[in-house]
Formats: structure tokens, sequence, C-alpha cells
């Protein structure tokens, strides 16, 4: 049968086969609350409160899990159903603190939302919290288990998106609860810190850590030289978290929207993007000599890289020793620029904009102070930003379009779509094509389509004049996790591949706009790809910013230089 | 053995308080539903409930018979349901401090959940 016909409230609906009642409802335009089902996720069907009256079936069934079919008659709407899925929204709720005002949810929180839509006005219930400690061991996210209502979504993002498994339920009944093993803190246990399970968290359970008031108290600090770079992904989710159309490119409004906060630089991450290709594909080149084992993997993902120290140390020498963007930014912005500008270094604080909470830990690692002192001062998310932003009052919206300042906010194309899956790979073959092949590359044959969007995992073979190089696109570590398993195994035909630890890429990271989705991590991939289609200059190594540190400098690429600032090594850790 | 001598208040509540050791906890209905039963079950063999906590009790067996997602969770509130349909004048007594039986009483320490019976 290619099509089935359901009754939902009257309305006569068409759906396929396998679709589930919730699937059937939403094309007949019939909204039926959830809490526990993300668009994204395995169905968890515990919360019950999209539960509706199915013809023939004794108690009420949860429309997220129960499949359509053929001649059914579903009612969402009646006195049976309301009960239920208030009763269930008011017992939640009185075991949940009573405290939205000061919540980093609030306005953003699912279960304020329900209560709101449902119409909660009294919870009969004694209120009766968990009152356990708040997990603030890690520097990237903070665990609240009060605010966990049992939805399980984390636990999905964290062991099938993921397969890192940090969180799961402990204890049984009234008791139980979504924790780390062992009673351990974030810190402790095997967390990548990738922030996923924020993403997924419907409430304010699992938040990233609030450095903003670190930046404020620097920004107010006059001795301070308070510089700030931003991540690709950034400028096209930073006008989503401020109220702007899903992946509007807000480039030019977010460094004025930066000056008017009172930066005195802002610098962009693109810019040693291009740096990265410049490192990473000579790199490659090197190692395809001989001098190192292929294949090997890119390095800018700290999610990514604490998941191999945790899962695949073996593997370790075949990661790309480059730092990523954000650590050659902030190598640079602490020897470079102030030892050129005629700033003492100790003055220069460096903040960075990342739709990422992984970067926060990877701020901290000891291998990341080559100037001498921690080379990013703080990390702030797109959420963080936006936080500030909101605070200051800025008019977003309104800003005029303003341009990064020299000589660190010059890029390219290939430095904006380091954002999206599929990026790195593909500025890396621009530049490696050309440097290999003395070939130019312009307009479409720029573009490497089969490295693009979201499919898990993605390969391509690219001729380079007469050799060939094979690649490998991976994003979402359980897709990661896939070709690993394929190298460790001996059967990896390719000779680089490029991972990002979330889905779609930075521009679906785990600081990014709560509400993350695929269909809004694709919308925001093509706002990158536009951006890239825009601009002037669109291979890394024709960025003349980095051409000209490179001569100052740097010298040439893996030169010793280099090496100090813009090289890394990696620290094998305790896995499951 | 259960005979007459037996108050089905308190038969209800041991009964619940099997059913809430056994909960894994994955339902929203059964995992927060049964320890609040309890707790007004609790409350009714201290003599200390209202008509207004009997009300909620049979909403909440209700909910928990209409969309737990097994059926332990489903099952958990019939004993209540049973004793109020049966012995309707027996449980009502309790919430105007009267155990027909003699056995329920105002000292009762309510927040007591005979657990170690069931380790």
């Amino acid at each position: 049968m290619s099509e089935i016909t359901l009754t939902i409230d009257g309305i006569k609906v068409r759906t396929s086969p396998g679709s589930t009642i919730l699937e059937a409802a939403r094309k007949a335009g019939i909204k039926i609350p959830t809490l526990c089902w993300h668009e994204d996720l395995g169905v968890q069907s515990v919360c019950r409160l999209c539960v509706v009256e199915v013809n023939g079936a004794r108690p009420l069934q949860p429309a997220c899990s129960y499949p359509a079919a053929d001649g059914m008659v579903v009612r969402t709407n009646t006195p049976a159903v309301r009960q239920a899925r208030r009763l269930n929204l008011e017992l939640l709720l009185a075991r949940h603190p009573d405290g939205c005002l000061s919540c980093a949810r609030n306005l953003k929180c699912e279960l304020q939302q329900l209560a709101q839509d449902l119409g909660i006005r009294d919870i009969r219930f004694e209120r009766m919290e968990r009152g356990l400690p708040k997990d603030e061991s890690s520097p990237s996210l903070v665990r609240d288990p009060n605010k966990c209502i049992n939805c399980r979504r984390c636990l999905e993002a964290c062991e099938s998106v993921q397969s890192v498994a940090t969180l799961s339920v402990v204890n049984r009944g009234f008791e139980s609860v979504a924790l780390p093993a062992f009673g351990d803190g974030l810190m402790d246990a095997v967390c990548v810190m990738c922030g996923q399970c924020s993403l997924a968290c419907p409430t304010g359970a699992i938040t990233e850590r609030d450095d903003t008031e670190r930046v404020w108290a620097a920004l107010a600090d006059p001795r301070k030289h308070v510089v700030v770079q931003t991540a690709p992904a950034v400028r096209v989710s930073l006008g989503e978290e401020l109220g702007l159309p899903v992946g509007a490119i807000a480039t030019g409004k977010m460094v004025a929207a930066l000056r008017r906060l009172g930066f005195d630089r802002v610098f962009d991450t693109d810019f040693t993007a291009d740096l990265t290709i410049m490192e990473e594909g000579h790199e490659l080149l090197e190692r395809m000599k001989g001098s190192g084992p292929l294949p090997m993997f890119t390095s800018c993902s700290p999610g990514w890289i604490k998941f191999i120290e945790h899962f695949y140390p073996e593997l370790l020498p075949h990661v790309s020793t480059c730092k990523s963007p954000q650590q050659m930014l902030g190598a640079l912005a602490k020897t470079f620029y102030p030892d050129t500008a005629g700033i003492p270094r100790e003055n220069v604080f460096v903040v960075s904009i990342m739709p990422c909470t992984a970067k926060k830990f990877e701020a901290q690692r000891p291998e990341m102070r080559s100037s001498g002192y921690q080379d990013i001062d703080v990390v702030l998310t797109t959420r963080e930003l936006g936080r500030m932003l909101r605070e200051a009052g800025i008019d977003f919206a309104n800003l005029p379009e303003e341009e990064f300042d020299p000589p660190l906010g010059m890029s390219t194309g290939a430095g904006a779509i380091f954002g999206a899956t599929g990026g790195v790979m593909e500025a890396a073959l621009r530049t490696v094509y050309e440097v290999v092949t003395g070939d130019e590359l312009e307009g479409e044959s720029l573009e490497f389509h089969e490295v693009r969007g979201l499919e898990g995992v993605k390969e391509a073979e690219i001729s380079l004049g007469g050799s060939k190089v094979r690649v490998a696109v991976a994003h979402g570590l359980s897709n990661a996790r896939k070709v690993m398993e394929r190298v460790k195994a001996g059967d990896a035909p390719w000779q680089f591949i490029e991972i990002m630890c979330c889905p779609g890429g930075c521009i679906g990271g785990g600081g990014q706009p709560i509400g993350t989705t695929m269909a809004l991590r694709a919308q925001r991939a093509a706002a990158l790809y536009t951006a890239d289609r825009d601009m002037d200059l669109r291979s890394s190594h024709k960025n003349p910013a980095v051409n000209a540190l490179y001569e100052q400098y740097l010298e040439r690429p893996l030169s010793e230089r280099s090496h100090e600032l813009l090289h890394t090594h990696y620290t094998p850790r305790r896995g499951w | 053995m259960v005979d007459d001598s037996r108050c089905v208040v308190d038969l209800a509540r041991s009964m619940l308080a099997f059913f809430e050791h056994e909960s894994c906890g994955q339902c929203t209905p059964c995992r927060e539903g049964m320890p609040r039963l309890l707790r007004i079950l609790d409350k009714m063999c201290a003599f200390r409930a209202t008509a207004a906590d009997l009300d909620l009790a049979m909403e909440l067996a209700e909910v928990m018979y209409n969309s737990a997602l097994c059926a332990l969770g489903q099952s958990a509130a019939m004993p209540l349901r049973t004793i109020i349909e049966h012995f309707g004048d027996e449980v009502k007594g309790h919430l105007n401090g009267v155990c027909a039986t003699g056995t329920c009483s105002s000292h009762r320490v309510p927040s007591e959940r005979r657990r170690d019976a069931h380790v």
C-alpha cells in the first residue's frame, strides 16, 4: 500500500505507511504536545504528554511512537487526553525547581512553554526537588540534575548521535536521573564537552558555562587591550540567536556589535582557518612523501580531538599536529600582534566567540600557552554573545555593516566554509590542487560538491594532475567512529580525513542557538556557502595577510616558528 | 491472608509501596505518580488526608491507568480504585479520623514506606 488514510479529530489524513500518529497529525496541522520527542533523535515515548485516544486501544497511546494505520480513528483532544497531559505535566513541574526567572533557559524552555500551552495555573502536588549537587567541574558545561525531567534526550544525543555515552540513567523509579557514571563530574568522566546534550535538553539541566562576567570585567579594565575573534559558523547563527531569519549572514553587523561592546580589535578566526590550510596542506604533502602516517586526520574540532584521545589513542599519530584555528589566532594575538603593534603581551586579553562548548576546554589545555600566557583567555558561545548583546541593549538588526580589523581579520571564502562539514576538506583541496598542479581553479571548479551536504560519511577522489588523492569526511562522532574502525582494520583507502565532532559541523555546534535541528543546520551551511561565493578571494593561499605573515614573521609553512606557535601534541586518555 | 480485621486503606498502601519500589522510572505517570499516591495513602492512614487529597488520588489513579508505559504503572493504582468501589465508606471514614478496623491511627508516622519488607 503506497498510502494509508486515517481520521484524526474528524479530519481525513493521508500518510505513508510506517509514519507515526504524531507525523500524520502534523500533516493535518494538528499540534500534539511533546516533550521527550525530538525530530532528530530516537523515540523515547516516556513523557506521556503526547497521548491520544485510538479507537480500539484501551489505554491512551503515545502519538510519537504509535504507528498510524489505514482506517484508524484518533482523537487528540478529549477530556481523558487533556487530563492525562495536564496531570503528567503537573507531576513534572512539582519536581522541577521554581527558578525560571533566573534560569539560563528562561523563555527558551520547552517545559515552561508546555506549562503555558496547557494552561497550568496550579500545581496540586507538594514540591519535591531532588536536592542533588550542581556539577560545575567542566570548563564547558554546567549540569543541574535538579532540573532534569527524565526525558532522556541528552542520553540519545550523547549515546546514539555521538557514541560517547557519558550520561546514563542512574537509579530507578522516583530516584532515577541522567548523570555521568560512577558519580563523576563531567571533567572526570569520559566526556568530549561537545555540548550536544545542552542542545538536546528541553530545560536548563545542562547548559554552557556562562563566562560573560569575565568578559565584561576585561572590557571594563583600562589596562587590558581586549581583542576578539569570531568563528566561521557564528556569522550565520548570531543573527538567528538575535531574532533574524535562520541562515541570515550577519558578519558585518556582528563586527559592529563587538565594537559597540568595547572590544579594541575585532579579528576573524577565518584568517587562521586560512593559515591552518597552509600548515595542514603542507603537512599532508609532507606525509604523502613519507614523513608521517596516512591517512591524516584534521585537528580543528576540539570535541573530536578529545574523542580520539579517549577512544582511539593508538591513532593519535594520524592527527594533524596543527592547532585549531581558534588556538592559532590566540597564539598570534599574544605574540605577533602585540610585538608588532607595540603593546605589552601581558596586557592583551583574547576572547573567542565560538559555536562550541568544547572550545572552552581546548583553551584551558596546558599545551595552549605558546605566548607564555594562556593564549585564549575566555571562550564565549554564540548563545553567550547573544546574551551580552541583549544586556547591552544593542539593536542588532539595525546595526551598520563594519569590517574586521587588520591584520588578523582578513580572510577568504575557504576560511568561511570551515564552519560546515566538508568545509575544511574543500578548503584544503582548493589549495592542495593549485599547489600540486599549478593550475588555477576558478568559479564553479573551486567548489567540491562531493564533500558538501549532511550525509554522515562522504568520500571523494580528486585527481591532482597525474596522481589522485582519496578523501573522507565525517561529522557527528558516531560517524567518526565508523571511519576510525575502518582505519584501525587497515581498510581505509583515504589519504586525508576530515572529522567534525558535531552533526553538520560547527554550524551545529553545542554552543549554537537553542532549538538547533538538522533542518536548521542545513540552512546555516547553505548560508556559509553563499558567504564563500560572495568573497573575492576563495582560496587560503591567496590570502594576502596570510602571505604577509609568512614573509614578516613565520618564514614559511612548517617553519620552526610555525611549529612553536601553530602546532601542538595530544594526550592519550582513559576510555570506557 | 486478608480478612475483615485488616484495613483496606492500609492494604492498598502496602500494595502500592511494592509497586513504587518496582517502578523502573522511565515514564512520567508511574515514576512521579506512584510516590505521590503513596503519600496520600500515608496521610489517609494517619487521618490527615482531606477530601481534596482523595479526589487527587483518584485522578492520579485514572491517569496512571490511562497513560503509563507498561502494565506495572497501569495496574498499580487498581487496588486504590477497587477499595473505593467496594469499600467506599471504610475509605472515606479515614477522612474523618475513623478506621473501621481500628488499625490506623493518628500517631502513625506518615512517611513510613515499608520498603524494608521488599528489599
